[in-house]
């Protein structure tokens, strides 16, 4: 399986863009840059998932765990994820903790 | 499909889930419904590893086949009896995600996502059947 979890930041915007197949065996990539975006103090932390192919439960955690590292006033953003991601983070009941966009927030 | 039996170990996952997503071309599935079958296939799987298998080796079995309405992948292990189906750990659905312990998604979403999943203990071996409509 491929993966990559790349952190970037823009002023207080920590954006962390993931690709390929966040699964069991890959899920650790993603706490380490949530982790790392969670140290910087970030006020909006945006996951870019347009060239996310597949989430599993593994990633799920990741997100729980996002939302536990950060303050609870930092929004997570989820941005581009396709529709069975999607689909799985509602199933969950995860949406009301993230919100989902089509495009990067200004 | 031919079966194929691994090491019950983090290490065989990407070889059996090469072996699911074969199945889900062989029958056909559309990209949603393969998606599904390989996340419920994921969530099982690595829930025999990490838990029926935590503290002794064994082994996993892959069994699919493809029916002319149906695809279905049979996992077969010699852990500790766990039905699946009658886990009721269903998570907390409305709790805030800060408020949340980790765990206890994978097996509730397998069961959601797939179109039915079926279990018997059999000859001392856990015998969990996953089964996606082909339309």
């Amino acid at each position: 399986m491929s993966f990559n979890a790349i952190l970037t930041h823009d002023g207080s915007t920590a954006l962390i863009t993931l690709e390929g197949e966040l699964d069991a065996l890959t899920a650790e990539t993603f706490r380490r840059e949530v982790e790392r975006a969670a140290e910087a103090a970030a006020e909006l932390l945006v996951l870019e998932m347009s060239q996310l192919s597949y989430m599993s439960s593994a990633g799920l955690r990741g997100l729980v765990f996002a939302r536990q590292k950060l303050a609870d006033d930092v929004r997570i953003v989820l941005v581009g994820a396709n529709d069975a991601i999607e689909q799985t983070i509602r199933l969950v009941g995860f949406h009301h903790s993230v919100d989902f966009s089509d495009a990067i927030p200004e | 499909m031919e079966r194929l039996r691994l090491p019950a170990e983090p290490e065989s996952l990407d070889e059996l889930m090469a072996y699911v997503q074969t199945l889900s071309a062989l029958g056909g599935l559309t990209r949603t419904r393969a998606h599904w079958l390989r996340l419920a296939a994921e969530e099982l799987i690595v829930n025999i590893i990490t838990h029926g298998h935590r503290d002794r080796p064994g082994e996993l079995e892959l069994t699919g086949g493809v029916e002319p309405r149906r695809v279905w992948l049979r996992l077969s292990d010699a852990a500790p009896p766990f039905d699946p189906t009658a886990y009721e750990a269903v998570p907390d659905l409305e709790r805030p995600l800060g408020e949340r312990r980790p765990g206890g998604l994978g097996v509730y979403l397998a069961r959601t996502v797939a179109d039915e999943v079926r279990y018997e203990y059999s000859s001392g071996r856990n015998e969990t059947t996953i089964i996606m409509n082909r339309v």
